[in-house]
């Protein structure tokens, strides 16, 4: 359930960084932590309690044959796919941070009486 | 041509990124030669659509598990596949004049949000869906920081806000798919269809719809899309009313062919409801020309959201004659917004890029420096105002007339008084056909590829009205009879499978 818990809390952090309109930087830090946090909890979701890591070897898979012959419980291993989805989600949200900063960036470069004007523009 | 046809599905994904990559190259010798290759790459998703786009396409037999990446596409994703692909062929042509020595990259963008597009309405499961919409979203505000000149302060802090509000909506939409593969472990759309149910489904639901709102931009979540709309160049247009496109997509499709649109239906009336009055009610008291079709592209979102949970409700009372006629006002309500939306935000972007001021208490009379540009918004207005026989007439009053079969009295109401105050709330038309403005103004109307595009989009305008009767039985009747049909999509989709196993087994 901890785990849980944290997600959630690392969840909230990050919307809360990037709704407050604190500054920019603190929205950019906020972008990572929404997605390291669904990532969170698809690694959860994927998890099995006592598994083994979902990696085929010559001993892993002559123990599960062993195991599905004898008519035994094979060994339990962790969801794979959603430890993949979890690495998307990290990469995808890594490559929206990256974005946002690199446009934090060309903004702090510019001065308020640069062509477009001042930054009222963008307000609602 | 067999096998291109028997491929449609996966070149539907890979033709605008192959288009992009060529556009980049292109882009170095000569800037039309890119635009040439990104309006091919749009043309061949259309012709892949009417040949063979329809049925399933998976990879390696994962599908038999519930896992890959599957594709499927059906009459509700056609309609989609061809509004997107004439949303970006009309802004590639628009920006022509515009991009200069930037094309390339500028074109390879729009190349890349339109296949992250046509991989959110052919996603056959919900991760690829996000992934897709995230690909599109990252395209999308990249172009929005570009710009049409280039690094504008506006451009540059309305992209940051597009980025700022999408990570919230991708994290929301993430954690309702990490909620669904928790409980049923698959996100297959097929597989999952019908299978949530109680707090479950109440928990997903919530997170999916608030973080499919966000990525609309329907009020309250609005803001960042206003801004998207109003930043320089016609890449905000398209962002915003792709935007709108793909998240009313997977409204329907998650909505109704997964979750099960009779229990969802009040709370899409309700959304659709406040953002359908909110976008035209908040123009009032507003004179920025850009700004107020902005709003009005909100609100024509929320129309469509609320005929959609009109149409569900009406489908759950029984009543499946007028919820067939909310659905198909809503579905051809998408091809109407998407036309007379992007012709009224080109247009209102020539006053604030010619005229050099976007306020419409400081213009008037700009239809003697700027006929054209004065036709063009004059059309998108009165389509979107529901005057005859513009397209945007019939889709709204099969909306109504579904009201009244389906005595949503209320509903309707609200439907014509949305209409009737779009009549009162043109301060764009104010600009062009008011008094001649005292203070002199160097206004240049449109020209050259600008003009082209907009001539387009008006001949999209009227076509889409006096054809409105084929497209509605030949596009918008199948589209509506996918969402009537609900989670039975589930043996559609399987359905679908299994025909392509049996013919890849006979092409062996």
């Amino acid at each position: 359930m901890i785990p849980y818990l944290a997600a959630v809390i690392l969840f909230a952090v990050g919307v809360f960084a990037i709704v407050s309109g604190r500054g920019r930087h603190k929205a950019i830090i906020g972008m990572g932590l929404v997605h390291f946090a669904a990532a969170l909890v698809f690694c959860l979701a994927g998890w099995r309690t006592g598994g083994e890591p979902p990696l085929v070897t010559s001993e892993s898979w002559e123990a599960t044959s062993r195991a599905v012959a004898s008519g035994s419980e094979a060994a339990t291993i962790h969801d794979p796919t959603a430890q993949a989805m979890a690495a998307m989600v990290i990469l995808i949200g890594t490559a929206m941070t990256v974005l946002a900063a690199a446009i934090h960036s060309k903004l702090q470069t510019l001065s308020n009486d640069d062509e477009g004007g001042p930054s009222e523009e963008a307000t609602s | 041509m067999k096998d291109i046809a028997a491929h449609a599905l996966p070149l539907m994904v890979m033709a605008p990124l192959l288009a992009g990559l060529l556009a980049m190259m292109l882009g170095r010798v000569r800037p039309w030669l890119a635009a040439a290759a990104a309006i091919a790459g749009a043309g061949s998703v259309v012709a892949l659509a009417a040949r063979g786009g329809q049925g399933a396409y998976a990879v390696a037999g994962w599908h038999r598990l519930g896992l890959g990446a599957g594709l499927y596409c059906d009459a509700l994703s056609r309609v989609f596949v061809i509004v997107i692909a004439a949303i970006a062929a009309v802004t590639v042509i628009h920006s022509l004049g515009t991009v200069g020595e930037r094309s390339g990259g500028w074109y390879g963008l729009v190349m890349m949000a339109v296949a992250g597009m046509n991989g959110v309405v052919l996603a056959g499961d919900l991760f690829s869906l996000w992934v897709s919409l995230e690909l599109a979203g990252v395209a999308s505000a990249a172009l929005v920081a570009l710009g049409g000149r280039g690094g504008r302060r506006g451009d540059l802090e309305a992209a940051f806000k597009a980025m700022s509000v999408g990570a919230v909506a991708s994290g929301m939409i993430v954690l309702a798919l990490a909620v669904a593969y928790c409980l049923r472990g698959t996100l297959n759309m097929g597989l999952l269809a019908g299978q949530l149910t109680g707090p479950a489904q109440a928990m997903f639901a919530a997170l999916l719809a608030a973080g499919l709102a966000l990525k609309t931009g329907l009020v309250p979540f609005h803001g960042w899309r206003i801004d998207a709309a109003r930043s320089s160049g016609p890449a905000g247009a398209m962002t915003a009313i792709s935007a709108g496109a793909c998240g009313i997509y997977a409204i329907c499709r998650i909505f109704f062919n997964v979750i099960g649109v009779d229990t969802m239906a009040p709370l899409l009336m309700g959304i659709g409801a406040i953002s359908a009055a909110a976008g035209v009610l908040v123009t009032f008291g507003r004179t920025d020309v850009r700004r107020a079709a902005a709003f009005h592209s909100v609100s024509h979102c929320g129309v469509i959201v609320l005929a959609l949970g009109m149409g569900g409700h009406l489908a759950g009372m029984g009543a499946t004659g007028a919820a067939s006629m909310a659905l198909v006002g809503a579905i051809l309500h998408v091809l109407n917004s998407s036309a007379f939306g992007m012709l009224s935000a080109l247009s209102a972007g020539a006053i604030g890029s010619s005229a050099g001021a976007a306020d419409a208490s400081e213009l008037g009379g700009l239809s003697v420096t700027m006929p054209k540009a004065s036709i063009s918004s004059a059309m998108a207005a009165l389509s979107s105002a529901g005057v005859p026989p513009l397209g945007g007439f019939w889709s709204q009053l099969c909306m109504i007339g579904a009201a009244v079969a389906g005595r949503m009295w209320l509903a309707g109401a609200l439907l014509v008084a949305v209409a009737a105050a779009r009549f009162a709330s043109l301060a764009k038309q104010r600009a062009f056909f008011g008094r001649l403005s005292s203070k002199p103004t160097a206004a240049q109307d449109i020209r050259g590829p600008a003009l082209a595009a907009q001539l387009a989009l008006m001949i999209a305008v009227i076509g889409l009205g006096v054809f409105s009767f084929i497209l509605a039985i030949e596009l918008a009747n199948p589209a509506a009879d996918v969402l009537c049909n609900g989670t039975s999509y589930a043996e559609a989709v399987a359905e679908a499978v299994s025909r392509m196993s049996a013919s890849s087994r006979g092409g062996r």
